[in-house]
């Protein structure tokens, strides 16, 4: 049976990275990874150590909807978001969405970049690339924007 | 959230200069979209009931959003 200190070790990046994933955000992940291992702690003597790290994922989606219900968005996003008819998308949002030549990491590059407006930075925060590999993704994208919309290059 | 072109590059601008008008257009249909971690949150089946079923509508109507909630292939869960 392996000891805590071994379980932390082991599992320790495949629970953060899933509690980013499910949070979106790191200070928030990183409570949740805690409480997971606090709960692992807790009860190291009574879990079936196979079934991890299952069992910690699981910590961290419970904990994650906790998170989520306390947060006060609730009812605005309810109303906000509900699902209302998209009207026509112009002929850039097409291609985004249907070119077989983009890759779906292209295409989360540019709507993050180009339609989001977020920084190189934010991208890689929110998807797990580097910033090198965020500029490289958005370079081969805008260079199969040009051709698809016979911009120029200069 | 900023569309601060700023922070664009010359080959940016280039590219995106005759298409302004469509990028703008998309920023319009999109700004109240829910945050792509929400996204990932509602497709993760997180969230609490009444907020899950709104975001999953959304993602069902929007085809902009559905693409964000997917994670791409060989990027780090984030």
């Amino acid at each position: 049976m392996a000891t805590f200190e071994e379980l932390y070790r082991q599992h320790v990046q495949a629970v953060f990275r899933f509690a980013l994933s499910v949070a979106g955000k790191r200070e928030v992940a990183e409570d949740l990874t805690s409480e997971a291992f606090l709960a692992l702690h807790r009860n190291l003597a009574a879990i079936d150590q196979s079934q991890l790290p299952g069992w910690l994922l699981t910590v961290v989606r419970n904990r994650a909807r906790d998170w989520w219900r306390r947060q006060m968005v609730e009812r605005r996003y309810a109303e906000q978001f509900a699902a209302a008819p998209e009207p026509e998308a112009p002929p850039v949002e097409r291609w985004l969405l249907d070119s077989t030549d983009l890759k779906q990491v292209h295409r989360v590059c540019l709507a993050l970049r180009y339609v989001q407006g977020m920084t190189r930075a934010e991208i890689a925060a929110r998807t797990g690339l580097t910033e090198m590999q965020v500029k490289g993704h958005l370079q081969y994208a805008l260079t199969l924007l040009r051709k698809a919309h016979g911009v120029e290059e200069t | 959230m900023s569309t601060n072109r700023d922070d664009w590059d010359r080959e940016e601008r280039q590219a995106l200069a005759d298409l302004e008008d469509q990028f703008d257009e998309m920023r319009q249909r999109h700004a109240g979209d829910p945050p792509i971690e929400l996204l990932r949150a509602a497709r993760a089946q997180v969230l609490p009931d009444d907020l899950q079923t709104s975001v999953s509508e959304h993602l069902a109507a929007s085809a902009m959003s559905r693409t964000l909630a997917r994670r791409p292939a060989g990027a780090s869960e984030a």
